[in-house]
């Protein structure tokens, strides 16, 4: 159950710097964040799907983004319902209305463009994780003048948080095997319920950090100030391209944005 | 320390070949050596352990004999990665004193493969990972290139070069682990329990990985429970029962006294078994540790009364 | 003899996408069964297991326990009946005390206080763990903190004892008490299902060995049945135990699995 992993393929993301990659993440969230015209906001998701075509994972990224579909569901209603932008005087129809909760036109609009955002925001970084190797993640941030042994701590802790499910999916069961009841009723079993799921875990992710600061010793990690990079990454034509164009849609969203263009009123 | 001067210091004493059999070098000495850690739990007290160069180490007993701690301090990790609340006596490796040489000159000579792959695996993929102990010693990139070739042939895992380590096998996950210490080109190679979780075939590969490490004259010292399949490669075998060596021989003289192979809770092998039943019924001499010397006694007891 | 587990043509996989990890599995375990399950890593033998105390719910065909169809009950109901000791089971504690701990399983299912002390005091003793029941299990040494997980699964007084690898995460006394106490709940009439690598034992132990390979039953016999063809060992790449191949080598008319049997064996193919 890999979310964060990355899948090897030959595609012209994959060969993409790793910091031009961070900065496609960088300003998609920010003008993510800018706007909050619905349409804008799935268009951008949509464009997240393509660049997922392009990479050749689209399948693979979809069904990552999928547990996220709540979340962004909980978002919608919840901007819908509380969600009250519209002026009362422009004469936007009230679709509905209980208590100090109103819902029109304008809240779902607006319910659309959040869970959208949502969407965006959750799926950039999958995106790139699942595009770009931990090791070349870190040289990325290394050549951003980012200490190496932070970059790596970073880098590494991403990877291990799909080792960490699978714990929990083994503690779950083995406690489930005892007669635990996941779901239950009466409060005073409730926190032995989740002593019996969090404290075996806890032992195990001390015991795993202690082999793992070990082996790190062990290869010698932070002995030498420097280090050999044995993978090249080298900014390529393509890489600059990308960049400058990037750049440019940063600029030109923000020019929109100061003209009042993109959103809601 | 500048760069040159850690480079140099390493560039200098690292082995150029995989070493050579037959010398009598002692390269690790353990002298009454008590350790104790916080837990308490796991302990040593007053061991003494030689390990020549070149020889297959074997260290077995039950839980919390302190047959892992051993292997930690005869490989410089405790103290210098685990604390200890005691340490007393000293262990030399290649010569340096384990306690008081910094860890980075230790780790050169020694490398150690603990018992979960997954926690050792940093690349993802079999080249990343083998390359990344290589990159923080700041070797060039061609020494890193042919360290690399080199090993990966050797442990047989050249077709998995570019596979994501998490995807593989048992054995073959294990495999790139060792792999990942050989081409750091230690001289002494620790394995801790490599064989525990691994099913039949995975067993047999690292076997077979043993035998390739004992031809190219590898000192090994190895944490093991289930010995039946190891001990043909094996050259010695200690026993430690709650932090005490009981027992420290050579496999055949191991194997001589029953009651006490059994009370410490030493997996016996069935050839052993078969041999300890003979020697009761028929005053059998000695105590065969392989089924080929097991057979050849017995054709010999046979063809002898013809 | 009554079937304890009764499985139906079981098909399995993970999902649509996946492959079969489990192909058309039949088999019927009775009363009184000591039955080990033996293959290569990946032949589908965990997935099997997990079937019987619905960890897992069959893609197709149905599971019968007691009669009950696993596909209509949880895992916590089976428990009931069924036990399953893991590997390492001693990183699955977490309680206070000892007393804590070993009643987990049997307070999960409902039992009345008394039984609990019950269950708790009986297993313990089966464990041979002689401690005081406030001791904090933190403080136990590993071989100690194994007995202690296997004690509060006997405590839940299952039918069914599933145990995934007994070998790996314990050590040799440890494991032999295991053994022993299996043997006497097999003796009782209650059944054990065993997953290992360790032919030996396997060849010790069980009343009954199942072999898979690539999510299929490929033999289903008595110990002597499996260990001495040799052929069949070969094609699910298991070596021979070392007592049947030494009887091969000698050219010895049977091979026994077993090395009272070769002792015997021997006695009479050696002269006088």
């Amino acid at each position: 159950m890999k979310l964060v992993g990355y899948v090897k393929r030959d595609s012209a993301i994959h060969r993409l710097d790793p910091r031009v990659k961070i900065a496609i993440v960088g300003v998609l969230s920010l003008v993510c964040l800018m706007f909050t015209n619905p349409v804008i906001m799935m268009a951008l998701f949509l464009f997240l799907v393509i660049l997922s075509a392009i990479a050749r994972i689209a399948v693979v990224f979809l069904s990552r983004i999928l547990p996220m579909i709540p979340v962004a569901a909980s978002a919608f209603v919840l901007w819908t319902l509380f969600f009250n932008y519209s002026n009362p005087d422009s004469g936007a129809r009230a679709l509905f209305h209980y208590a100090f909760i109103t819902v029109d036109q304008a809240s779902v609009m607006y319910g659309a463009a959040m869970s959208f955002r949502v969407l965006t925001i959750l799926g950039l970084p999958l995106l790139f994780f699942a595009t770009t190797t931990f090791n070349a993640l870190s040289l990325a941030l290394v050549k951003l003048r980012l200490n190496y042994i932070i970059a790596f701590t970073v880098a590494l802790s991403l990877r291990f948080i799909d080792y960490g499910l699978e714990e929990m999916s083994m503690i779950r069961e083995a406690q489930v095997s005892r007669g635990l009841k996941l779901r239950t009723r009466t409060m005073i079993e409730r926190p032995q319920n989740i002593i019996s799921l969090l404290k075996p875990l806890m032992e195990r992710f001390m015991r795993f950090q202690e082999y793992l600061a070990i082996s790190m010793d062990l290869r010698a990690f932070g002995a030498i100030p420097t280090r050999t990079f044995y993978i090249e990454s080298k900014m390529k034509i393509w890489d600059y391209l990308i960049l400058a164009i990037m750049i440019l849609f940063l600029l030109g969203s923000i020019l929109l944005r100061l003209r009042g263009w993109g959103i809601m009123v | 320390m500048g760069k040159e001067t850690w480079r140099s210091r390493i560039e200098n004493s690292s082995d150029a070949t995989l070493g050579l059999r037959g010398t009598l070098l002692e390269i690790i000495k353990a002298e009454n050596l008590s350790v104790e850690y916080y837990r308490s739990q796991f302990s040593l007290s007053n061991v003494e352990v030689s390990v020549d160069q070149g020889e297959i180490v074997l260290l077995t007993g039950p839980s919390a004999s302190g047959k892992s701690t051993l292997l930690y301090c005869l490989s410089g990790i405790i103290p210098h990665c685990i604390n200890v609340s005691r340490y007393a006596g000293e262990v030399y490796i290649c010569g340096e004193n384990a306690r008081k040489t910094p860890f980075v000159s230790i780790m050169k000579n020694c490398g150690v493969v603990l018992q979960n792959p997954t926690s050792q695996i940093f690349g993802m993929t079999v080249e990343e990972d083998m390359v990344f102990g290589l990159e923080n010693l700041c070797l060039k990139r061609d020494e890193i290139k042919n360290r690399l070739d080199e090993t990966l042939e050797f442990v047989n895992l050249e077709k998995y070069r570019e596979a994501d380590p998490l995807t593989l096998s048992g054995g073959e996950k294990q495999r790139v682990a060792i792999a990942s210490m050989l081409v750091m080109r230690p001289k002494i190679l620790f394995l801790d329990e490599p064989t525990s979780n691994l099913d039949p075939r995975g067993t047999r590969e690292i076997l077979l990985m043993l035998r390739k490490l004992r031809e190219a004259g590898k000192t090994v010292v190895l944490v093991e429970r289930k010995i039946e399949h190891i001990l043909p490669f094996v050259d010695r075998i200690i026993a430690l029962d709650r932090g005490e060596i009981t027992l420290d021989a050579e496999p055949r003289r191991f194997f001589a006294d029953e009651e006490l192979v059994k009370r410490l809770g030493v997996n016996v092998p069935q050839v052993v078994r078969v041999a300890y039943g003979l020697r009761e019924r028929i005053g059998l001499a000695e105590i065969p540790t392989s089924i080929d010397e097991l057979r050849d006694v017995l054709a010999k007891m046979r063809s002898d009364s013809v | 003899m009554k079937e304890l587990v009764e499985i139906r043509d079981l098909w399995f996989r993970y999902g649509k996408e996946s492959a079969w990890v489990l192909q058309g599995i039949n088999l019927a375990i009775e009363e009184g069964e000591l039955v080990s399950i033996i293959g290569q890593n990946g032949c589908g033998k965990t997935t099997l297991v997990k079937h019987v105390n619905g960890l897992l719910k069959p893609t197709k065909g149905d599971v019968l326990v007691k009669g009950f169809n696993t596909k209509n009950m949880e895992t916590h109901e089976l428990a009931k009946f069924v036990g399953h000791v893991f590997q390492y089971p001693d990183s699955q504690i977490f309680a206070d005390t000892i007393f804590n701990e070993v009643s987990f399983g049997p307070r999960n299912l409902g039992f009345a206080p008394n039984e609990i002390e019950e269950a708790v005091s009986s297993s313990l003793r089966k464990v041979e763990l002689q401690k005081d029941l406030d001791v904090r299990p933190d403080s136990l040494s590993i071989g100690e903190k194994e007995r202690l997980a296997i004690a509060d699964i006997l405590a839940m007084k299952p039918d069914i004892l599933i145990l995934d690898e007994p070998t790996t995460g314990q050590d040799y006394f440890t494991c032999e008490a295991i053994m022993k106490i299996c043997r006497e709940l097999v003796d009782s009439g209650k059944t054990v299902m065993m997953i290992s690598h360790d032919m030996d034992l396997v060849a010790r132990w069980s009343d009954r060995v199942v072999v898979m390979s690539d999510g299929k039953i490929v033999a289903d016999r008595t110990p002597a049945g499996v260990f001495t063809d040799f052929d069949l060992l070969e094609s699910v790449e298991i070596n021979p135990l070392q007592v049947s191949l030494l009887a091969r080598m000698l050219g010895m008319e049977n091979t026994p699995v077993s090395t009272d049997a070769m002792i015997e064996s021997l006695m009479d193919w050696l002269p006088r």
